[in-house]
């Protein structure tokens, strides 16, 4: 698994540092995946409270 | 659990996958929606259910085209779930770790 996941915002991070958070704490292991299109309209995205299209994980270690 | 607001209508279309293949399909499926425009608002892949991907959209034709085009996608189970019944799968919760500092 190559992508790693921002442990502050649960995003897919391809390279060392979140671009949203600024954050390093990247999880290497992680589980689950959401991808969100559509933000405004998707209740999966209201749910998790995400409002930025992209992909999440939903578990990290 | 539930706010005021009763978001049971929404349709949450239920897609066999390949085991395994799960994220892929997930990942393909956004990709697809993208490019075909089509209204496809979240796409999930819980860990604990297998050869299973469930897409969010107010259409099931959407689902459709989404199988065509996506491989290891298979086909869509008759009856869209609530987001009351995989809103579980949304609660995040770390994974135990048994790693001591060192
Ligand atoms: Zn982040």
């Amino acid at each position: 698994m190559a992508e790693k996941v921002c442990r502050k915002c649960m995003r897919l991070i391809n390279g060392d540092t979140c671009e949203i958070c600024s954050s390093s704490d990247l999880a290497e292991e992680w589980t689950g995946l959401v991808v969100v299109i559509d933000p405004m309209k998707s209740e999966i995205a209201k749910r998790m409270n995400i409002d930025l299209a992209d992909k999440y994980a939903l578990k990290v270690r | 659990m539930f706010e005021e607001e009763n978001n049971d209508d929404v349709n949450i279309f239920i897609v066999k996958t390949t085991v395994n293949q799960e994220k892929s399909v997930a990942k393909s499926m956004a990709l697809v929606a993208k490019k075909e425009h089509l209204d496809v608002r979240a796409v999930l892949a819980p860990e604990e259910l297998k050869g299973y991907v469930f897409v969010e959209t107010p259409r099931s034709a959407v689902v459709d085209s989404l199988i065509q085009a996506v491989p290891h996608a298979k086909s869509m189970l008759k009856s869209p779930t609530k987001l009351s019944e995989i809103e579980h799968f949304l609660k995040p919760k770390p994974i135990s770790v048994g790693i001591t500092e060192g």
